[in-house]
């Protein structure tokens, strides 16, 4: 069982977010540790600039050269259509204890280029990743669950 | 060619989601006041408040005037005025 919370620090609601741990070959080295905001609406989980510059540390200027992503995806929203890059990603989804309750290894993770106004976004876990999961959420509680 | 992270590293990667975590849960409130609408960067390792910044590349550059890597501080933003998210 892998358990998340209710945070309501940034928005009018309380949104469901979760720690995972992701790996992003040929970038990262180790596993690094994501808040992700979990997003039923999302079709792919993606990174934002908070994330990828801030924990990930990728160079803001290497985000903003699209020239140096070769593998790019365009997404439309609410705020009309976004090009991300996308990277292969390895997600860790730990039980409280910490061990590993479920790594995936056979998907990507799109990396958001920043703009004026999304360096604070959370990044977000999207339906790639939540398909995997029975998804169990309780305002009252705070309690987000993620079940095999 | 790229090497899978250890098992060590998951577990170390786990440390670290729980201790930012605590981290933020204990000072957000205050810093929320301190520094609204701004990123804060705090040092991992003592958790001291080394920049504060609206702009996210700003705060890039100061933690590195400060000699240190980003990789060694925690940076959240203090959303002081509520985000309304539509994504």
């Amino acid at each position: 069982m892998i358990t998340g919370r209710l945070n309501g620090g940034n928005y009018w609601y309380r949104h469901p977010f979760v720690w995972v741990s992701v790996h992003l070959p040929t970038i990262t080295q180790d596993f690094v540790p994501i808040d992700f905001m979990i997003d039923t609406g999302m079709t792919r989980s993606c990174l934002h600039p908070q994330d990828t510059i801030g924990k990930i540390a990728i160079e803001p200027a290497a985000l903003a050269d699209s020239a140096r992503w070769p593998r790019k995806r365009t997404a439309g929203g609410i705020g009309g259509r976004v090009t991300n890059y996308v990277h292969d990603a390895q997600y860790l989804f730990h039980h409280e204890d910490g061990s590993v309750a479920l790594s995936i290894t056979t998907e990507t993770i799109e990396l958001v280029p920043p703009t004026a106004t999304n360096t604070a976004y959370p990044s977000l876990l999207g339906m790639d990743m939540l398909r995997y999961f029975r998804l169990r959420m309780d305002y009252a509680s705070g309690i987000v669950v993620l079940e095999l | 060619m790229s090497v899978a992270p250890s098992s060590a590293s998951a577990l170390r990667s786990w440390a670290a989601a729980e201790a930012e975590d605590a981290f933020w849960r204990e000072h957000y409130p205050a810093y929320l006041k301190a520094y609204p609408d701004q990123f804060v960067a705090a040092a991992k390792d003592d958790g001291r408040v080394i920049a504060a910044d609206p702009d996210l590349l700003r705060i890039v550059q100061l933690i590195r005037e400060c000699g240190l890597d980003i990789q060694q501080v925690w940076v959240r933003f203090m959303a002081a005025t509520p985000i309304s998210l539509a994504l």
